[in-house]
């Protein structure tokens, strides 16, 4: 099979100012960031900790179509996608601590902990720890 | 997206998320009536202080900002879908000055509202539907990924 995961996106309000929470809070690095036209960019960001040719997309959510879904799913506290941490309790005091507002804060479901919180660019996003983390 | 859960779990809505966001739809519907922070506050069940450090922290702008975008936005799919004058417009998303509706658009969108509608118009194929270019399609920005 030639077929490989190495995308994964969420949608934005503000390019700008995802790429600026994205980076500077969520603490991911800027892998590419071109112009597409019509004020809008290709802009992604990557893991230090993880694997640097899995990217994830920041999106605009200028489709309307795009909006209403992101939209639902965060009137439903619905993640629009999940990142893994080493330690939830020491990322859930570190993001506090940016002025990061949660929605559930760290909470134990079986084997694993979740935590889900405002990403100030439309969505909700989940951490978890996984087990024996 | 995670809609399969743990079994047992249920999807936790949180209350003030919720409110929350039933605030920002008031905020950004009704853009000709008039609305105050006030009254988007009582919706979120907050104080006005609360609600606007709260609702910035969530969503990346304050409740004003949230609410005049909406207004350019409203104003933008008039211009290039609507016949109405460009005066016509900005009464109808809650401007009353014509001045400072073009100074505001200008500022927002990077064009004067009467360019704008030039430039849309030029890209609209079919009538009643907003030109992609606009409006892009998630992936279809790929399209531009430069040559390594």
């Amino acid at each position: 099979m030639g077929l490989k995961i190495k995308l994964n996106s969420v949608m934005v309000e503000n390019q700008d100012k995802a790429l600026k929470f994205y980076t500077e809070v969520l603490g991911f690095a800027k892998g590419k960031d071109f112009d597409v036209g019509n004020g809008f960019r290709w802009i992604t960001v990557i893991s230090p900790e993880g694997h640097p040719d899995v990217e994830l997309a920041l999106e605009p959510n200028a489709n309307p179509a795009g909006r209403t879904f992101q939209e639902a799913l965060f009137k439903q506290g619905i993640p629009a996608t999940a990142f893994e941490v080493s330690d939830i309790e020491a990322e859930y005091r570190r993001l506090k601590a940016h002025g990061v507002v949660f929605s559930m804060e760290p909470t134990k479901m079986g084997p694993i902990s979740l935590a889900v919180f405002a990403d100030t660019c439309g969505n909700l996003i989940q951490i978890y720890q996984p087990p024996g983390a | 997206m995670l809609f399969i859960l743990p079994p047992g779990l249920p999807v936790q809505t949180n209350a003030s998320i919720t409110r929350l966001a039933r605030a920002r739809d008031l905020l950004r519907e009704a853009c000709d009536a008039p609305l105050t922070v006030a009254d988007a506050a009582r919706e979120a069940a907050l104080s006005p202080y609360h609600f606007i450090r709260t609702f910035k922290a969530v969503f990346g702008e304050t409740p004003r900002q949230v609410r005049i975008d909406a207004r350019i936005e409203q104003a933008r799919r008039m211009l290039a879908l609507d016949a109405a004058s460009v005066t016509d417009i900005c009464n109808a998303v809650g401007f009353s000055s014509l001045g400072s509706f073009s100074h505001l658009f200008t500022r927002r969108v990077g064009v004067a509202p009467s360019a704008y509608r030039q430039n849309a118009r030029a890209l609209i194929q079919a009538p009643g539907l907003l030109p992609p270019q606009l409006y892009p399609g998630c992936l279809s920005l790929m399209a531009y990924w430069p040559a390594a």
